[in-house]
């Protein structure tokens, strides 16, 4: 899923509103968590994808 | 003299490369704009990241000892890629977008036209994508305030000449230059915002450089040489020089030019990167690393010729 200009705008609206109280922020977090990480089959993880040298090598 | 120069872009090739959407299964395949397609932070990439394009057809073409890059069916493969997300991330009009969605930015669509349109060429690809809706807006389109933009577009239409083989692109691309060379002042320089600075007329010389190369004549070739001497009035022997004087700040050098017509001020920025004392790709951003990349691995290959 990747982010769009409503998501965007959704997500900094309330980021600014409700998001200013702590209780708010941690249900988003729990609920990114949720859709991002534990939902995935290939889970997100920032700090991936970078370059390997074995990503030179033709894959079947 | 041209070793630094590719010690450090093959330093920086395996970063650059890791900013690419590798998968071919992903939408974003060929999307150099990790907080677009990986991080997910942003809802549009900036097309400025597909310059990378260049970096991997420079290296897939490149022979130099210790490019495990070069003729690699991967680099080639990420590159047709890279190019095509760019020509989909256009907006209608044929430009594209840097810094906010629809926003027709006149720096990235002629800064990274020129690199799709050098690497069309080196990959032996011309008819992949059409860039002619782009040559078209470009050629609409000035920022007669910002030199190095206006030498990228010229550049790029004079590429996209040469693809097409349709003659509106080369008299947009000569219109281009003509306008740019009556804005270079007597002292040599080229206007960056009402003022002159080291870095950009750096740049804006390698982009002539690369205009020269493709269609050379005297008055471009004194001006380049009028704007290299400008800037060796402020180097120091190691390639250095004050930013706080120039109009933008810039610490960068671009060596391209200095490569083709001037060993003396390569020599300095030599100097200046043997002994880390100039800035380098390594010190940049992500989103300043890979235009400055492919310059220097342009300097080796002219350098190496």
């Amino acid at each position: 899923m990747r982010m769009n200009t409503i998501g965007l705008l959704s997500l900094r609206l309330f980021n600014i509103t409700f998001g200013r109280l702590s209780f708010c922020t941690k249900i988003l977090r729990v609920i990114l968590v949720k859709i991002l990480i534990k939902n995935k089959q290939e889970k997100y993880v920032a700090c991936a994808k970078y370059f390997d040298w074995q990503d030179l090598k033709r894959k079947p | 003299m041209s070793d630094i120069f590719i010690r450090i872009v093959l330093a920086q090739a395996p970063r650059i490369i890791g900013f690419l959407d590798r998968t071919p299964e992903s939408e974003t395949y060929g999307c150099f704009e990790r907080y677009y397609w990986h991080y997910k932070l942003i809802d549009f990439p900036n097309a400025r990241f597909q310059e990378g394009a260049l970096l991997l057809a420079l290296l897939f073409k490149s022979k130099a000892e210790e490019n495990l890059f070069y003729q690699n069916e991967n680099i080639h493969d990420w590159c047709i890629a890279a190019i095509k997300f760019w020509a989909r991330a256009r907006n209608r009009n044929g430009s594209v977008n840097e810094v906010y969605p629809f926003e027709n930015s006149f720096c990235a669509t002629a800064m990274s036209a020129l690199a799709i349109s050098q690497a069309l060429p080196l990959l032996e690809k011309k008819d992949l994508i059409d860039l002619r809706k782009t040559g078209e807006w470009l050629a609409k389109n000035d920022n007669l305030e910002v030199s190095n933009q206006q030498a990228a577009a010229a550049a790029a239409l004079l590429n996209i000449y040469f693809l097409s083989g349709e003659a509106r692109f080369l008299e947009a691309a000569e219109q281009k230059l003509s306008v740019l060379l009556k804005c270079q002042e007597k002292s040599g320089f080229f206007p960056e915002y009402g003022g002159f600075d080291i870095g950009y007329q750096s740049l804006t010389l390698s982009l002539l450089t690369k205009y020269y190369k493709r269609k050379a004549s005297d008055t471009l070739l004194n001006s380049i040489r009028e704007g290299i001497h400008f800037i060796l009035s402020y180097l120091n022997d190691k390639g250095h020089y004050d930013p706080a004087i120039t109009s933008r700040k810039t610490q960068f050098l671009y060596t391209y030019a200095f490569s083709v017509f001037d060993k003396n001020a390569l020599q300095k920025a030599v100097r200046g990167l043997e002994a880390n004392a100039i800035l380098n790709p390594s010190w940049l951003d992500d989103r300043y690393v890979i235009p400055l990349t492919i310059d220097y691995l342009e300097s080796y290959l002219e350098e190496k010729k």
